[in-house]
């Protein structure tokens, strides 16, 4: 089983935990070219297809709108909410050529602060990332094969550390290695779920059910 | 194999006279260790003093020595209690940077504790 991860930033540190991870399902892992999510979303189905591809971006890159709200710029809602569909309509192509597709929800650094204290009012960044959020995963809901991953999760399982403004200048990667090595378990878990491999354990209490109260 | 590398380390430990040279060093292993679990096999960093890191017997690439650098300045952060920067004072120099071994570096780290207490930095 393969699969491929498709990203506008450095994601071959997630590549390198998933190919030494020797839990099950094992995996073969390839990155399509950096920064290029659009062309490989795009790509037509071709024999020697993926079974699985992890769809993981940045919210100011692959939403050009949302990158000049960073930047200031008044915040054009109706044009962003567009983009995150025209972005959708892309995957929703996408989705013939594997079995799954995991794409993971859209997270902020913690220093970027946005609007401070109107970030969650009319115009602010955090309340229009949520409104992204939102509607990428109403637009997905019934999809089938895809499945959107709570990024935000990760990133607070790492804590204060989990971005590195030093890593995206050394190696186009926003965050510290120990986010990619949380989302390799949770990667690996979502394509056991998918395969059905998971199991469900039920401890049940059946005294005086079974043998009258007693073990024997 | 192992008896060679404790020998190495705890001659290392001697001549360089201090306690905090160890801990230093110790800090530095626990970051090649996080390090390794991405690696693969044939490119893992050993954990001792001669380790090369970067240049001429390097195996780390320009990513691993990335990763390399921001996990131990983490660790470091945490050990020392102030924001430390590896990138700094050349790091790279073919002759005198930091990063040629673990060795280096560890000294690096001592001598950028030593700055701090001293009110350099």
């Amino acid at each position: 089983m393969n699969l491929q991860l498709i990203s506008d930033f450095n994601l071959e540190t997630l590549q390198q935990y998933l190919l030494k991870d020797s839990s099950s399902p094992q995996l073969s892992v390839t990155c399509a070219p950096f920064g290029q999510v659009f062309p490989a979303l795009l790509e037509p189905v071709t024999a020697d297809r993926s079974d699985f591809a992890l769809i993981w971006t940045s919210p100011d890159k692959i939403i050009p709108a949302f990158a000049a709200a960073l930047e200031q710029a008044p915040v054009d809602e109706t044009r962003v909410l567009t983009e995150v569909r025209n972005l959708v309509d892309c995957l929703l192509n996408a989705k013939e050529r594997f079995r799954a597709m995991f794409i993971v929800s859209w997270t902020l650094p913690p220093y970027q602060r946005g609007n401070g204290l109107l970030s969650l009012r009319q115009q602010g960044l955090g309340k229009l990332l949520l409104k992204m959020n939102l509607t990428l995963a109403e637009a997905l809901e019934g999809s089938g094969n895809i499945y959107l991953l709570d990024g935000q999760r990760w990133v607070e399982a790492v804590g204060k550390n989990a971005y590195s403004p030093k890593m995206w200048y050394l190696a186009k990667s926003p965050f510290h290695a120990d986010v990619f090595r949380y989302a390799t378990g949770e990667v690996k878990a979502a394509v056991s779920a998918v395969l059905g491999a998971t199991k469900k354990l039920l401890v049940v209490d059946l005294d005086n059910t079974l043998w009258g109260g007693r073990c024997r | 194999m192992e008896q060679i590398r404790f020998a190495e380390e705890a001659k290392v430990s001697s001549t360089n006279g201090g306690s905090s040279f160890d801990e230093a060093l110790k800090i530095i292993y626990q970051s090649i260790s996080d390090l390794n679990e991405q690696l693969p096999g044939d490119r893992q960093i050993e954990r001792s003093p001669s380790s090369v890191l970067f240049g001429d017997g390097g195996k780390l690439d320009s990513l691993g020595l990335s990763n390399l650098i921001v996990i131990t300045e983490q660790r470091l952060q945490d050990w020392l209690g102030f924001t430390v920067d590896l990138t700094e004072d050349d790091p790279f120099s073919p002759g005198a940077g930091h990063f040629r071994t673990v060795r280096s570096l560890t000294a690096y780290v001592c001598e950028l504790a030593k700055r701090r207490s001293a009110g350099a930095l």
